[in-house]
């Protein structure tokens, strides 16, 4: 039992799609954005980009439809993508939230 | 998932002052009414983004996000090589956002502010 799992590993290293080729690590390193966005939970809101978040928002929405609709469809790149698109829109939102305060701070302060 | 788009593109397939090429455009299958169409422009605003992120402060720059998008550019760049069919506009565009990830890590390096949050 033992020596069939690694052979099946083994095999599975060695083949056209295992880690020793592009087509392992290029799907694998697509995870770094919701990881970063996870990384960046408590980022301080003057220093999140609301146009880079926006923009990743939307790209990871398409490509989580994208990832359905291509032949064969891959479960791991939606679920990617869905993390990405929840993550990446938590930041957005906190940004906005941060503008909305400041602009109602400045409203707010008395005029001397 | 609703039928919404297809019906959508009948609709606009419909009109009658579209040339024939704008029709063959609209019907075909990597055409607007498809996702196919709409992915690689996604991935063209991520460098857009980025390229108007380079006229804000440094401190604005997220290190980690933009190593990210510089290794996955890089990755993907060599990714659109070994795959069929081999699509060279996909090639431009993961190299462009790398290449503007690196620009931004370059300038958070070249003010001393590579490993600050």
């Amino acid at each position: 039992m033992a020596s069939k799992v690694s052979g099946m590993f083994w095999t599975w290293v060695h083949s056209s799609t295992g880690p020793k080729t592009t087509h392992f690590w290029a799907p694998v390193c697509n995870w770094f954005f919701p990881i970063q966005a996870l990384y960046d939970w408590n980022r301080d809101p003057a220093k999140i980009s609301k146009e880079m978040q926006c923009v990743l928002v939307c790209y990871s929405s398409l490509f989580m439809r994208w990832a359905l609709r291509i032949s064969p469809q891959s479960y791991i790149l939606f679920c990617m993508h869905l993390f990405n698109a929840t993550l990446q829109g938590r930041l957005l939102i906190r940004r906005l939230t941060w503008e909305s305060t400041q602009q109602k701070a400045i409203e707010d302060k008395p005029t001397n | 998932m609703f039928g919404i788009v297809p019906k959508l593109q009948q609709y606009v397939c419909a009109w009658n002052f579209w040339p024939a090429f704008m029709k063959r455009f609209f019907m075909s299958e990597k055409g607007p009414f498809t996702i196919f169409f709409w992915t690689p422009l996604a991935k063209w605003g991520i460098s857009i983004a980025n390229i108007g992120d380079m006229r804000k402060p440094v401190e604005q720059v997220n290190t980690l996000q933009q190593c990210v998008i510089a290794w996955t550019g890089l990755l993907f760049t060599r990714w659109c090589f070994i795959i069929t069919p081999r699509v060279y506009s996909l090639v431009i565009c993961n190299f462009c956002m790398a290449q503007t990830g690196l620009y931004q890590l370059y300038r958070k390096h070249q003010q001393g502010k590579l490993f600050t949050r």
